[in-house]
């Protein structure tokens, strides 16, 4: 089964990113998808994307205006629980295009 | 009881019993049982990992930073250890533990009964901002009351600061219904608001600046590592300025620079395991609080301040206020405390600023300079008492040798002041303090449309890239 990799950025680059990934982490594997998640602020956003390791990049904070390369997906409807469950399904529509 | 209680304390100490408090406020708030006693795993790992670090760090740090002060004159003693530290120190001590309960109990009711319409139990982590100086309290007068006294007058206060900037911070960051509501974060706009008309004498409001080209420029700097070598690195060089020709001054040097960069990359990582803990606690607080809260009423929902810390102007303002704040730390008269390691905690720091004068850079910078120089007297006035707790929770630093603060959590002036209130005893201080709340929160809830239709009137004043305004 794929294990798809997910980068969840914010600010700090700790606390909100964490508190996101695990919720990511959690759902999709409720839905089926196996992720792994790593945490980072917005200025390692761009480096680690263009390594290539990341299928998806989530973010509580704004990103910097370049492009990834891969989706990015807002993630505050995490914290504010407004809009989280739309949020999830697009995470799942994304992860699973990638399959085909 | 209370002795049984304190020897409890002696015996477990803050990581087993932290955890415990968590867990058992994860049940009664109906967790599933797998996630509350993971919750509680989490923090007691922060609380371990956090001391191992700092453990680390002070031998270190503190005989470079006691030969700087002896042979450069440059009189700061105490060592900025960071918010993500302070948060742990709050957690761990018994008002910190008591208020983790209390706190959330007393946010819910006040939102339910409509005294407040800012929700604040979803930023359950950000209570650590009061329990610090009922911790302090606490220490230096042993009385339980006036430290919880003086936690809840605080939060109090600070409930009320949230919701008067909460419609601002909402419409700049564009998070509807949301504020920030961490003190230590949202303090610094009151002045903000008490200093803009001053400011708009100047011609402040017409001064555009341009967040993306300067925070190009500035790069190296708003790395939390690179920071930490180059200020352990000054920190190493001014220890060891009288004996520079010897190699074994530069051996202390660079490990004194890569020690510090070491602390400012880590920590961070500690506290995003610690910060794990409360989610669980945050998420059911929200959800059953939300079943009940629908219709007309305009409240504002309490989130993280990391969300709005990468937004241009913010990031940019907080960066550009590091070397000045570092300059300005090094030559105030008076002023015992190197910032560090919250220097890159200072695009939370500004965000109250930054929603008021609505992304004008310029008032920022002038509004964070003033503000925070203050906010130093307070860290050094506390520095004392913050390592005596430090200390008496376990950590390790070496008697005399190094003092200790928080240049984000302690730099409060106005908020230092309930503080002081509580510490002096005094029953006249305290309840001048008790009566400016009710009297404060009384004129607000009166004039609050107006108040709001104020603030957005003076934050448009300030030219903005695409709309101009006269």
């Amino acid at each position: 089964m794929r294990i798809f990799k997910v980068l969840s950025i914010c600010g700090s680059g700790t606390v909100t990113s964490t508190m996101v990934s695990d919720k990511v982490k959690e759902e999709m594997e409720a839905r089926g998808l196996k992720v792994t998640t790593t945490t980072a602020k917005p200025t390692e956003a761009l480096n680690l994307a263009k390594s290539g390791n990341y299928d998806l990049i989530v973010h509580t904070s704004p990103l910097p205006a370049s492009d990834y390369g891969i989706p990015t997906l807002s993630s505050i409807s995490c914290l504010t629980g407004v809009g989280e469950e739309e949020f999830f399904d697009k995470v799942e529509k994304i992860l699973k295009e990638l399959i085909k | 009881m209370l002795e049984t209680l304190e020897s409890i304390f002696d015996v477990f100490g803050a990581p087993i019993l932290v955890p415990v408090i968590i867990i058992v406020i994860a049940l009664i708030l109906k967790v599933p049982i797998k996630r509350a006693l993971m919750a509680g795993l989490y923090a007691g790992i922060g609380l371990q990992g956090f001391m191992l670090v700092l453990n680390s760090f002070t031998p270190i740090i503190a005989p470079v930073i006691q030969k700087m002060v002896e042979n450069t004159g440059v009189e700061l003693p105490a060592f900025d250890v960071g918010w993500q530290a302070t948060s742990i120190v709050a957690f761990s001590t018994q008002p910190g533990m008591l208020f983790l309960a209390i706190g959330l109990i007393l946010q819910t009711i006040l939102f339910l009964v409509k005294w407040t319409d800012v929700f604040q139990p979803s930023d359950l982590w950000n209570n650590y901002s009061y329990a610090i100086w009922g911790s302090m309290v606490y220490f230096a007068t042993n009385n339980m009351a006036l430290s919880l006294g003086c936690m809840i007058l605080l939060n109090l206060f600070s409930l009320l600061n949230a919701e008067i900037i909460a419609r601002r911070w909402s419409t700049y960051y564009g998070y509807p219904n949301t504020t920030i509501i961490a003190m230590h974060n949202i303090e610094a706009a009151i002045f903000g608001i008490i200093f803009d008309p001053i400011l708009n004498k100047l011609g402040f409001h017409k001064i555009k600046l341009n967040p993306q080209s300067l925070q190009k420029r500035l790069g190296v700097i708003g790395e939390p590592v690179t920071l930490g070598f180059f200020l352990g690195f000054l920190i190493g060089l001014l220890g060891n300025i009288a004996f520079l020709n010897k190699l074994e001054s530069w051996g202390s040097i660079l490990v004194v620079a890569v020690a510090t960069s070491a602390v400012m990359g880590i920590f961070p990582k500690v506290a995003g395991i610690f910060s794990q803990a409360f989610i669980p606690i945050t998420d059911a607080a929200r959800k059953s609080t939300l079943k009940r809260e629908k219709g007309k009423r305009e409240w504002y929902l309490g989130i993280n301040d990391a969300v709005g810390f990468g937004e241009p102007a913010t990031l940019t303002s907080g960066l550009l206020l590091i070397p000045i704040m570092v300059i300005i730390a090094l030559i105030l008269p008076g002023n015992k405390v190197l910032p560090v390691i919250d220097l890159i905690a200072l695009p939370f720091m500004v965000q109250g600023l930054v929603a008021i004068a609505n992304g004008n850079m310029a008032k920022v910078i002038v509004n964070g300079a003033i503000w925070f120089s203050l906010g130093l007297y307070m860290c050094t006035y506390t520095a004392e008492l913050f390592t005596n707790i430090a200390t008496d929770i376990g950590i390790s630093i070496p008697a005399g040798a190094l003092l200790i603060s928080s240049f984000n959590i302690l730099s409060k002036p106005l908020m230092g002041l309930v503080f002081l209130a509580f510490l002096s005893q005094n029953p006249i201080f305290i309840t001048i303090a008790v009566v400016a709340y009710f009297i404060l929160w009384f004129l607000f809830r009166k004039n609050k449309t107006a108040i709001y239709d104020y603030l957005d009137r003076q934050a448009a004043k300030n030219s903005v890239d695409s709309v101009s305004e006269a």
